[in-house]
């Protein structure tokens, strides 16, 4: 039921806050009769309406049935840090440069999904690493981030 | 002839069977891997289609989801873990084969039903793309909106549990889709100021992040998968005596495939599944089902290897993406600014084709690759795991910068993991969204370009006759899914006590 009212109560709040941008758009001389905030209107009201079925619908089911347990909100801090590692490579890419940055970024991945510690993920990362560098801007001479440090 | 020679020009100028060759391996690699469905493995190599030429490219995506199909049988046979999801079928008779010391056997029957079935899926392709898409030339304005709008009543038929959830994940499409230039007045819409977002958002972007990030977000969280035995796999082939036992469920394979490649958001997993019920049903020994059958191994094969060549009929003749894995394609196809549907037969003849050979060869490639691939891949599904996370993450930031040098782009695959996180998380399927994403655009312009032409009439939409056979359509499949979904909860009802 978390789940449902979760995805419900999501849907309201962009429902609302997509409806209330499409109304700030601005007009144009050169506009249709429907516009250019009149897709994004519909699609708002529609969203709204679906995610409300979906409250009611959780709301009826509520201690009607057996409800699966919820998986422990750990699970997702974890996904979270994972996350937070490509955020940090963003970051981090624009300074450092592409190499050293995704080296670092292999071996964080790494470390943080559960390999040990030591010398072997540090050589795996930095040949990796390297592999990829080389694969797109010397295979494929895609020019890859450049850093402001290197 | 014309096309036979428009194929083999397609094939012998570009680098069309080296990316076969090349996309069947990496298919192979990413099924094997439990979490890394076809899909997966195609969106991974998506950025990478961006340099090479649009017959390449189509020719590499085609063929990492023919590879993927027989990759995944390799766990679910070894380890009892499905590589994908189509191969799930696979794993109650393949792993009871292996555990009676036939995995090799196993292992050479999946091989072969999916090269049969690859090839029979890949005649029906060829026979049934260009006269459905002869139809859908025909098509003026409205009948492109009404063409769009069936696609997005498919949406219904796509939601797996939840019509609801589907259409809010469509919608959520759209609203992607509206992002970037008005295509009417040319008004910013929903950009906050970024120039980066004036041509909208592609595609791509959207399914790497819903498919790729969004499984490495989860699998972080979930335990490592079972080691596989190297022992006592190697590749055998069933006899004359065998074969033609296994015609029949290979009959079958083709036939079931072949229905649900066509009907969008059948899939491979249906179809393994329904083929391995309906062998069970008209075979002579069904009381071997489920204690090692190789009917039971060759069925299911059969029929998800069909689906990779069907599932791109309704996409190469009318636009629409039926599966996860055909969404991906008409990613790579979009890349090249080619539109699929009825004018590629037309505009881009060479891209057409070059997939029907391409595809061909890349079934050839996964025959002779599947003869030696075995003790690679069991080495892979051994690797540890974090080093295949950290390395599938560096591959997704990597190749979507390179698409067009931008770390925006980064930025919104990931945000579009998170979002592809959460979807998972509340249960609401993700083809409906990239549909949305896809589909947006063609529904949005072609409504208001109508409607400009009749002034402003809304019967224009029911006077066009395609457009109004088009719209009947879309009524009669939503409210089918509808009706099947009813039936569906009271089904359920009456079992829950």
């Amino acid at each position: 039921m978390i789940k449902d009212l979760g995805c419900g109560v999501a849907g309201l709040a962009l429902a609302a806050a997509y409806y209330f941008l499409a109304d700030e758009l601005p007009r144009s001389l050169l506009a249709d009769p429907t516009g250019a905030d009149g897709l994004p209107k519909v699609l708002a009201v529609m969203l709204g309406g679906l995610s409300l079925l979906v409250i009611i619908g959780a709301l009826r089911r509520r201690a009607s049935a057996y409800q699966a347990p919820e998986e422990g909100w750990l699970k997702h801090l974890r996904s979270a840090g994972m996350l937070g590692l490509g955020v940090a490579y963003l970051v981090l890419v624009g300074w450092l440069g592409y190499l050293p940055t995704i080296v670092l970024f292999i071996l964080a991945v790494a470390l943080y999904a559960g390999t040990r510690p030591g010398w072997r993920p540090v050589a795996i990362s930095a040949v990796g690493g390297v592999l990829l560098w080389f694969t797109f801007t010397r295979l494929f001479n895609i020019p890859m981030p450049a850093g402001t440090l290197f | 002839m014309d096309e036979i020679a428009i194929a083999w020009k397609a094939l012998t100028t570009t680098w069309a069977i080296p990316a076969a060759f090349g996309g069947v391996i990496w298919g192979i690699f990413g099924g094997a891997l439990p979490g890394i469905s076809p899909s997966i493995a195609m969106a991974l190599l998506l950025p990478f289609t961006y340099g090479l030429d649009p017959v390449t490219s189509v020719v590499l995506l085609g063929s990492v989801y023919v590879g993927a199909e027989y990759g995944g049988s390799i766990p679910a046979i070894l380890i009892r873990t499905p590589g994908t999801n189509a191969s799930a079928a696979t794993t109650i008779d393949g792993y009871e084969m292996n555990k009676r010391g036939q995995a090799g056997l196993a292992l050479g029957i999946s091989l072969s039903a999916g090269f049969v079935g690859g090839l029979f899926g890949l005649m029906m392709l060829v026979l049934m793309t260009e006269w459905l898409a002869r139809v859908a030339l025909l098509f003026t304005p409205p009948a492109y909106f009404a063409l769009g709008v069936l696609g997005c009543s498919v949406v219904a038929g796509l939601s797996g549990g939840s019509v609801v959830k589907g259409w809010i994940a469509g919608v959520l499409g759209f609203m992607v889709a509206t992002i970037g230039t008005d295509p009417v007045s040319g008004v910013p819409r929903f950009t906050f100021g970024s120039p980066d977002l004036l041509g909208g958002i592609r595609p791509i972007l959207i399914m790497v992040g819903l498919f790729a990030v969004s499984e490495i977000l989860i699998q972080v969280r979930e335990p490592p998968w079972d080691k596989a035995d190297a022992r006592d796999t190697r590749l055998r082939f069933p006899d004359l005596k065998l074969w033609k036992r296994l015609a029949l469920p290979q009959a079958i394979g083709g036939v079931v495939g072949t229905i649900e490649g066509l009907t969008p958001g059948g899939g491979g997993t249906i179809a393994a599944f329904l083929a391995y019920n309906e062998s069970k049903r008209w075979s002579k020994y069904p009381e071997e089902f489920g204690h090692g059958s190789p009917e039971g191994v060759a069925a299911p094969e059969s029929a998800n290897n069909v689906v990779t060549a069907t599932a791109l009929i309704p996409l190469l003749s009318l636009g629409i993406p039926g599966s996860n894995s055909a969404a991906i394609l008409l990613g790579g196809l979009l890349i090249h600014g080619l539109s699929p549907g009825p004018l590629l037969f037309e505009r881009n003849p060479d891209v057409a084709y070059g997939l029907y050979a391409g595809l061909f060869v890349a079934n050839i490639a996964m025959f002779l690759i599947g003869l030696v691939i075995l003790t690679p891949c069991i080495w892979l599904v051994n690797r540890p795991k974090p080093y295949l996370l950290a390395f599938i993450f560096a591959l997704v930031v990597s190749g979507v910068f390179s698409i067009d040098q931008s770390l925006v782009d980064v930025g919104l695959v990931l945000l579009a993991g998170v979002v592809g996180y959460f979807m998972r998380w509340a249960e609401i399927p993700f083809l409906p969204m990239v549909l949305g994403v896809v589909l947006g655009y063609m529904v949005e312009s072609n409504f208001r370009r109508s409607l400009q032409l009749s002034n402003g009439e809304l019967m224009v939409f029911l006077e066009d006759p395609v457009s109004l056979g088009l719209l009947l359509c879309a009524a009669a499949l939503v409210t089918y899914s509808l009706m099947r979904e009813r039936r569906n909860k009271k089904a359920e009802t009456g079992v829950t006590p």
